[in-house]
């Protein structure tokens, strides 16, 4: 059984919303709706930001459902939660070669959420990260020191809080959120790459 | 593992709710979404695009108007990739960049440099002649020395007395007409204290190219923001903490910077370190508080910040009132709380956000100076 056909089973519906309502952090890494709640702060639709990171490539959107072995060996790559079997890689290439793939993380910050593309390049590091929506109030948009240490690295390095990466004094929710979300996207992009014949 | 579906994106961009509606936020201005931006072809109301991506370490906002949502795009596209650009010159976080290979070239080799490099470097000789080694990047070795990109450390004098290169930046390289030569094994180039300020300039100058009418950059706390007819709110936070604004600054374009250690200084071995170090002594400068530079480009604004935060709060005032090209706000933690002193030129443009905030100009004005 498909896990969306055991979705909509009854019992995993209400472990669903617990889940969501438990704020344990870690969310539906392309599974969520990308549609944004009516309180969202949009800033570029998926389509939009797709579009400005590979000009003139052609880009597959693809669903992937993972096996349980998979999602747990991904969340201990990660060493983050995830929770979701369903994974929606954007699969760029240009001139049949694949120049990066995307993936857009929806995770919860304190109580909302936000969705960031982050961008993995050939080599499996992150080439870029962009906010693409976030529903808490803009002033816990962090303001500097997040994302943009993230760039550049890669699953093996030093992708946590107070090792490579620094942390956000007032925002560290917000801090440990993406952390989160790039070892999580990068361990996902991984396993799919495992997985590969 | 199944693959399931596989869908092709479709090529035409559409603008996204909310992101049409959104104004120019970022630099607060008072009637910010008049007219005077640049007219839809087909008669449209200009389209607002905000973005938030990473870029050089940190958080690059961008929040611009284009007469369509298409041409804001790509302009903000533009000037993400003008910043990225720079980084790939500039940063020494990485072995890769031009930047990088200067620092691990042979010492006593003559080595050669893009154009855009030299012209980084020529603006950074400049700096360093204005401010009387006050500004000076040759500091690499000691930012690593002192563990800043860390959890910091505290060298031996002895050890900083090996590192430090006393008479500064022309010591340490020359540059010449077919490149730079490193004329000492501890000279290291490092681009904290200018970098961000020339990806700056640079995004601004594709906006510029794109006839932008409107347009505001946040990188990591800094903003550039193209010219304006009407004035653009930029808050200054406490230095003591970050998140918290205390003072308000109307500006209509150029760029403010603001230099202080925040949350990113160390404690080692229960010394407060800061970030910024005195290229003059070879040891992390005096922490105060804050200094906030405006200047016409975002490279000024960068270096200077930095530079007058090494001198300390009376000698920036002091710097700063002897030319009419700089407006500087001086924010000093104090037993009695939290002061700031700004130049005259300045006056009628700042507002208090903090009620125990003390505000006062010094010195006096210089007769002929213009509001920026």
């Amino acid at each position: 059984m498909s896990a969306w056909a055991s979705f909509s089973s009854r019992a995993l519906a209400l472990r669903w919303l617990v889940a969501v309502f438990a704020f344990v952090g870690v969310f539906a890494l392309g599974s969520a709706p990308l549609a944004a709640a009516p309180r969202d702060k949009v800033f570029l639709t998926v389509e939009e930001a797709l579009k400005l990171a590979f000009p003139g490539c052609t880009i597959e959107k693809e669903v992937v459902y993972l096996t349980d072995a998979q999602r747990e060996r991904a969340a201990k790559l990660a060493e983050v939660g995830v929770e979701s079997k369903v994974v929606r890689p954007y699969v760029a290439r240009r001139n049949g070669a694949v120049v990066g793939t995307a993936y857009v993380d929806v995770h919860r910050v304190r109580s909302l959420k936000e969705s960031v593309m982050v961008v993995v390049d050939p080599k499996s590091k992150i080439a870029r990260v962009e906010l693409l929506s976030f529903a808490e109030p803009l002033e816990y948009v962090p303001k500097a020191e997040w994302w943009g240490q993230f760039v550049g690295k890669g699953l093996d390095d030093e992708l946590a809080l107070k090792r490579g990466v620094r942390g956000i004094t007032g925002a560290t929710l917000s801090a440990r959120a993406g952390v989160e979300a790039a070892r999580r996207v990068l361990a996902l992009h991984r396993v799919l790459a495992e997985a590969k014949p | 593992m199944m693959r399931l579906s596989r869908n092709c994106i479709a090529a035409s961009a559409r603008p996204g709710r909310g992101a049409r509606a959104g104004a120019l936020a970022l630099a607060v201005a008072a009637g910010c979404a008049g007219p005077g931006a640049g007219p839809d072809p087909q008669g449209g109301p200009p389209t607002s695009v905000e973005r938030r991506l990473a870029a050089m370490g940190t958080t690059l906002a961008i929040e611009l108007e284009g007469a369509t949502r298409a041409q804001a795009l790509e302009a903000s596209e533009a000037a993400y990739l003008a910043i990225g650009a720079v980084e790939k010159r500039l940063s020494t976080w990485t072995d890769e960049s031009e930047l990088a290979r200067v620092n691990a070239a042979p010492v006593g080799e003559l080595h050669g440099l893009s154009p855009e490099l030299r012209a980084d470097l020529e603006a950074c000789w400049h700096w360093w002649r204005e401010t009387g080694g006050a500004f000076d990047p040759s500091v690499g070795a000691l930012i690593e020395l002192w563990d800043l990109r860390g959890a910091g450390r505290i060298p031996s004098g002895e050890e900083v007395r090996r590192a430090h290169i006393p008479r500064g930046l022309p010591e340490a390289f020359a540059l010449e007409p077919g490149g730079v030569v490193r004329r000492v094994a501890s000279a290291q180039l490092e681009e904290g204290g200018f970098g961000k300020g020339i990806g700056l300039d640079a995004a601004l100058a594709e906006l510029r190219a794109r006839a932008i009418p409107r347009a505001t950059l946040d990188l990591g706390g800094q903003v550039a923001a193209l010219d304006s007819e009407q004035p653009l709110r930029w808050s200054i936070a406490d230095p003591r903490e970050r998140s918290r604004a205390v003072l308000a600054w109307d500006f209509r374009g150029g760029s403010i910077a603001t230099t202080g250690n925040s949350e990113r200084a160390r404690t080692v071995g229960g010394r407060r370190i800061g970030h910024v170090l005195d290229p003059r002594t070879g040891s992390p400068a005096e922490d105060f508080g804050s200094v906030s530079v405006w200047a016409k480009t975002a490279a000024d604004a960068d270096a200077f910040s930095t530079a007058l935060f090494v001198m300390g709060p009376e000698a920036a005032l002091a710097f700063a009132s002897a030319r009419d090209d700089l407006d500087v706000v001086v924010l000093e933690v104090r037993a009695e709380g939290l002061s700031a002193r700004a130049t005259p030129s300045l006056r009628g443009r700042l507002t208090p956000l903090d009620t125990h905030l003390h505000l006062q100009f010094e010195p006096a004005p210089p007769s002929g100076s213009a509001a920026h």
